[in-house]
């Protein structure tokens, strides 16, 4: 039997405590999975489809998609982007104050830039302080974090998102700086 | 080309310091040397030389010609060099030993078969306050040794003969040179002098054949000589010695042990006539001759340093005490390069791929050359002349002391000097005036003209001393 589709549902990201839906009552923790609501699907036999229930989700978080976990994930990247960029630009700067003030060695003004910039990338890739609820949920869920890159390996998304970003950016960065 | 003639010990004092103030800027190029002294080997003679030991392929010496000291005789050719045995051989007959003897003294001429002191002087050694063995010696060789003098000096175009009349050969050739410098000239050359009289001490522990009564005896013979003879040869000249009761800048001081150099005012002063004497001669009216001196003003120290000097180009202070705070300048930024050394030679310092880096890259490549490998090479250059720079400025703090040059100047150089004298030099202070120095480049370092090729990283030091001096004058 095909599941029922709640194609609305996706578009919203339910907030703990709130109705999916305005007309719905608050779900309950101890409802989830009752008889409304579909049974489980396996994601593999969802293919094609976007939209699951999963029962294993967190009180509350329980309309997840594809879509919406692939749209956070893009709006991770966004995000991990900014935080890779503004960590190398505050990197180049160190560098181009420490190359006008003639402080440590010309390596020594690289290897601070960019490590200062790569751990700063790093570190806010990994704790994503603008991260949002439903990447959260995504990242959490055992059927979705498959959508969100490297969602479940919190000191690899921060490297593959931050640190070599940001260590190859400011590392040009200052080497393009440092021609003028 | 000015050429300026130092005779003796008194005359390399004088050729030292006009290197000195040709380093600094204070007396312009084009100036070239000829030393004549006995004693070539001396510590005086090597420090002439080789410019306190500064003198190198990647700086050369700022006097040209001081490099080589040439005896008053040709020694080449001298089998002996003890003053007896070049007059009195083993033919001497006993008419020419007894005229020699009634000439030269035993402390000169020594003795039969006489050793140590009793051997008369050692002309290879000097002719150590001996104007009498000077004079003869010269005189029984002026025709070879003396040659290359005649030639240079028929092509310069001012002389300056400078020396003292204390020692042995300043006192005993000074007046026989001029006179053959004369003839070899013509009468139209302008030819000047600048002597100095008693002007250093020396110690009780100095050997026999010396005193101070010895000098003063061949000052006074020198003086004589010179008003009666001499002084007729020269369009001007200038003597200097101690007054009576000096103060404490121009008593005279200790002559330095083994023939080293003595740290003093006067051959500072001496040098001074190279720019005062041509400027004070009529030469509409030669036969006028003058001699001038020099008068110290006791509650003024400094007023050398306050006098005029040569002016460079964009300097609005032409004073000695401005060429100074450059020298010390300088130094400083050479230290900075050095201890920057990495920034230096990658450019790595802000804006410096596009200033000098791209200039320092293009000369490297003409030559096949790293560019950062060649930069080395030009900051080696550069620390060889800030070993000059250093060589300059601490005579001048020996004579004058640790004065404070604040006063001295263009406005940039001051405002650095001042920097330094507060000891809040950066390194970045110098990098900052070697990046504005670079709009100079091409116009900097045109001025001066010298008779040889450097190698393209001695040349590159040289423009880059040049455009720094730029930034500090404009």
């Amino acid at each position: 039997m095909r599941p029922p589709m709640f194609t609305q549902i996706a578009l919203y990201q339910p907030r703990n405590g709130t109705p999916s839906w305005p007309g719905d009552p608050p779900p309950a923790a101890d409802d989830a999975g009752a008889a409304a609501a579909p049974p489980p699907v396996e994601p593999a036999q969802n293919a094609g489809n976007t939209t699951v229930v999963v029962n294993n989700a967190p009180a509350g978080n329980g309309f997840l998609s594809q879509e919406a976990c692939q749209e956070a994930n893009t709006n991770a990247f966004i995000s991990a982007g900014g935080y890779a960029f503004g960590a190398s630009f505050v990197g180049i700067v160190i560098f181009l104050v420490m190359r006008k003030k003639l402080w440590l060695s010309s390596f020594g003004r690289y290897l601070t830039a960019v490590l200062t910039a790569s751990l700063v990338a790093g570190v806010l890739a990994g704790w994503d302080p603008v991260r949002a609820d439903l990447l959260q949920q995504c990242i959490q869920s055992s059927d979705f974090h498959q959508y969100v890159f490297l969602g479940g390996q919190l000191f690899a998304r921060a490297l593959v998102l931050g640190l070599i970003p940001a260590f190859v950016v400011t590392f040009l960065g200052c080497f393009v700086a440092n021609r003028t | 080309m000015d050429l300026v003639i130092a005779v003796g010990g008194g005359g390399q004092h004088i050729a030292l310091s006009i290197a000195r103030l040709l380093r600094i800027g204070a007396l312009a190029d084009p100036i070239e040397a000829f030393v004549i002294d006995a004693d070539s080997d001396s510590r005086l003679a090597g420090k002439l030389k080789l410019f306190g030991n500064t003198v190198s392929r990647e700086c050369p010496h700022p006097l040209d010609g001081a490099q080589t000291v040439v005896p008053p005789f040709a020694r080449d050719t001298m089998k002996e060099t003890a003053f007896r045995k070049i007059f009195l051989d083993d033919r001497a007959d006993p008419l020419e030993r007894e005229l020699f003897e009634l000439f030269y003294d035993e402390e000169s001429g020594g003795v039969e078969n006489g050793s140590g002191p009793m051997a008369g002087v050692d002309i290879g050694k000097g002719m150590f306050a001996n104007p009498s063995v000077g004079s003869a010696v010269f005189a029984s060789s002026k025709g070879g040794a003396m040659e290359p003098l005649f030639g240079k000096a028929r092509t310069a175009a001012r002389i300056f003969v400078v020396g003292s009349f204390l020692g042995g050969t300043g006192a005993g050739i000074m007046h026989q040179l001029i006179k053959l410098v004369r003839e070899a000239v013509g009468p139209a050359k302008p030819m000047y002098g600048a002597f100095l009289l008693r002007w250093f001490d020396l110690p009780p522990t100095t050997g026999q054949t010396v005193d101070v009564a010895t000098l003063l005896a061949s000052m006074g013979h020198g003086l004589e000589y010179f008003y009666r003879y001499t002084k007729a040869l020269l369009d001007a000249s200038m003597l200097l010695g101690v007054p009576d009761n000096p103060t404490q800048q121009i008593k005279a001081v200790p002559a330095a042990a083994e023939n080293d150099e003595t740290l003093s005012i006067y051959p500072l002063l001496a040098a001074s006539a190279l720019l005062m004497l041509p400027d004070k001669t009529d030469t509409q009216a030669r036969a006028m001759h003058r001699t001038y001196g020099l008068s110290h003003d006791e509650h003024d120290p400094l007023w050398v340093l306050r006098r005029k000097w040569n002016t460079p180009r964009g300097s609005k202070d032409p004073s000695l005490g401005a060429r100074l705070v450059e020298a010390v300048v300088l130094q400083e930024i050479y230290r900075s390069f050095r201890e920057k050394d990495s920034d230096f030679a990658d450019f790595d310092y802000e804006k410096g791929r596009a200033t000098w880096g791209s200039l320092i890259e293009n000369v490297a490549r003409r030559n096949n050359e790293k560019p950062a490998a060649f930069a080395r090479r030009v900051l080696g250059c550069l620390e060889a002349r800030s070993a000059q720079l250093r060589f300059v400025t601490w005579w001048f703090n020996t004579v004058f002391g640790n004065v404070d040059l604040s006063l001295f100047g263009d406005p940039r150089a001051r405002q650095l000097y001042a920097v330094h004298r507060d000891r809040g030099w950066k390194a970045p202070v110098a990098f900052k005036i070697l990046v504005d120095a670079f709009q100079y480049e091409t116009s900097a370092g045109a001025a001066r003209e010298k008779n040889r090729t450097p190698d393209p990283d001695v040349e590159l030091a040289e423009k880059i001393e040049a455009a720094l001096l730029a930034a500090l004058r404009n």
